[in-house]
């Protein structure tokens, strides 16, 4: 451990990383710049081929990147200054990695003997729940447990910053659970964590920072309650039939959105009809909610289908996702960019 | 210290998966041992005596080109495509090795197998002709030295043409065919025509041949030898140099 004045872990700066040759490269990651601090569990989400691995990657030191700087604990280079972070870092990336003719204690001892300082073999074993299988071939364990075994593998030597390239993916209930404890033991006991995953409920559990990719860039980035609070909540409802739109009061704070006389048979009233679709958007969801209801309830008018959500992760990450299928696909050229 | 730990570490779970893949008891055991059959038959057709050659030396040398190919370069290569597509190679580069520590520790269960070999079959030959024990022994195990790091480095550089473990034997095959022949290890050199002679003594695999011999004929002076060895380092360098080139630490995707 050093001393209070070095709290960053990780430092990145304009990174960018390409694949492939001049003109046909592929720009995975384009100018993400990211600081992680001692202590801090971060999680990097986005969708499918947003750029989390190729970003990951290149923070963990296995290749350099295409353009910026990362310092790793306040001063290291993780590709060129290798021999000095490695024995700092565990790593577990998002595919396997070992050999299917070992048993898991073969490979733990292999690893173990590839460790500066290691744990026990037992115990890293004991932790993840993996005592019972020591004696069984990798090729025999099921996806979750190769899971468990990679995370046993990443925190063999106690790292001060641990990178989970998708730590629960193909896990039971239970086995992502576990691992979830095994993640806040690890964050107790101070060590800093950079994951990356698509279950938005993971990132709610264990983040204390996000950062929400999307093709290559961060989208949105702070603590997942500040994300949420950032974007709008919203209220939907359908008018009966006859009821217009325009004859809602007019609220400041929300926007609405209208879907004009969507006159399906069998969607809600008693004719089997309804009238106008609103949606509204408000930064002020119980305000904009009671103004709506009070002059329903004054005009007499049933709101079919009323509901009322505050913003959550996962409308946020939705919305990113949307506006860039909005804003016109680049072609993904490259299928293990996750 | 800690690189002799990692290598030994490395060495062993390699040593392990080595002994549990079938394929290598055909390659390691198999193959040599009937080469070897093969090659005492017709090398005893060669008019070795007319040809100033002794039959024990040729076949020691035919040994070693045959175990640094067979036992050696043909399972390396496919021990680094499967250890590749297995994502493990990726997954040490995460950890604290050195890439020429995992490449090298990767390797060492071939190479011993292949010294091994080489040991256990010279022993034979010198015991069933009359080779006796070499003269200039520091030839023999400096070819050895450096046909090991040749042969290796070569393996690094054919993964890369080995697209899965199914690929693997279309891209060791052009080595497979042109060393051993153009080397004196399956035919002496000394039976074709000066020409190709003058030509092949310059192929990769022909120093091992020409400095093992030499360790038991003697028949070699200091400065040529140190153009054999010269050779020979060349070769190795410029394999390495493709192996650094091309090794793909992951599966292409």
């Amino acid at each position: 451990m050093e001393s209070g004045a070095n709290d960053t872990v990780i430092h990145a700066e304009g990174v960018w990383r390409s694949y492939g040759p001049g003109a046909h490269a592929y720009d995975a990651v384009r100018g993400v710049s990211l600081t992680v601090a001692r202590g801090e569990v971060f999680g990097l989400l986005g969708t499918n081929g947003a750029g989390k691995t190729s970003t990951i990657e290149l923070l963990e030191g296995l290749a350099p990147p295409t353009r910026g700087s990362i310092r790793m604990f306040g001063r290291h280079d993780p590709f060129r200054d290798r021999a000095r972070v490695r024995p700092r870092t565990g790593v577990m990336l998002q595919e396997g990695g070992f050999a299917n003719d070992l048993t898991v204690e073969e490979t733990l001892r292999m690893w173990a003997g590839c460790t500066s300082t290691p744990r026990p073999v037992a115990e890293a074993a004991g932790v993840v729940g993996l005592t019972g299988r020591l004696r069984t071939a990798v090729k025999g364990l099921s996806g979750g447990e190769r899971r468990r075994l990679d995370l046993a593998l990443a925190v063999l030597g106690s790292p001060e910053l641990l990178f989970l390239d998708e730590p629960t993916t193909g896990m039971d209930p239970e086995g992502r659970r576990e691992t979830w404890s095994i993640i806040r033991g690890l964050r107790d006991m101070g060590t800093t964590v950079l994951m990356t995953t698509h279950y938005l409920e993971e990132a709610e559990q264990l983040a204390d920072r996000l950062a929400i990719m999307h093709r290559g860039t961060i989208a949105e980035e702070g603590t997942p309650a500040g994300i949420v609070a950032r974007f709008p909540s919203s209220l939907g409802f359908a008018l009966p039939p006859g009821v217009d739109a325009s004859l809602l009061p007019a609220l400041d704070e929300a926007v609405a959105q209208v879907d004009p006389g969507a006159a399906r048979a069998g969607a809600g009233g008693p004719g089997g009809r309804t009238g106008d679709r609103v949606r509204l958007t408000t930064d002020r969801l119980q305000r904009t909610a009671a103004h709506v209801l009070d002059w329903a309830r004054e005009e007499d008018i049933e709101l079919i289908g009323f509901n009322a959500r505050s913003a959550s992760l996962e409308e946020v990450f939705l919305q990113i996702a949307d506006n860039g299928a909005a804003d016109g696909g680049r072609t993904h050229s490259e299928r293990r960019a996750g | 210290m800690t690189t002799a730990t990692h290598l030994s570490s490395l060495g062993r779970a390699e040593a392990t998966l080595f002994v549990r893949a079938k394929g290598n008891i055909v390659n390691v055991l198999f193959i040599p041992v009937m080469l070897l059959v093969v090659l005492v038959v017709t090398m005893t057709r060669f008019d070795l005596d007319s040809l100033g050659l002794a039959l024990g030396p040729v076949m020691l040398s035919t040994t070693a080109g045959v175990v640094l190919v067979f036992a050696l370069y043909v399972p390396l290569t496919t021990a680094y495509v499967v250890r590749r597509d297995e994502l493990l190679l990726k997954r040490l580069r995460t950890g604290e090795l050195s890439d020429p520590v995992i490449l090298t520790g990767t390797a060492l269960p071939a190479v011993a197998v292949a010294v091994v070999q080489f040991l256990l079959v010279s022993a034979i030959v010198v015991a069933l002709t009359d080779a006796g024990l070499p003269t200039a022994p520091h030839y023999p195990l400096i070819a050895l030295v450096l046909g090991c790091a040749m042969l290796a480095a070569l393996a690094c550089a054919t993964s890369a043409f080995a697209r899965n473990a199914e690929n693997v034997q279309a891209a060791l095959l052009p080595a497979v065919l042109v060393l051993p022949a153009t080397s004196g290890a399956f035919f002496p050199l000394e039976a074709m025509p000066q020409e190709v002679q003058d030509v092949f003594q310059w192929t990769p695999l022909a120093p091992v041949i020409d400095l093992v011999r030499a360790g038991w004929s003697g028949d070699v002076g200091a400065g040529e030898a140190l153009v054999r060895v010269g050779t020979l380092a060349a070769w190795t360098a410029i394999a390495a140099g493709a192996g650094h080139r091309w090794f793909r630490w992951e599966p292409r995707t």
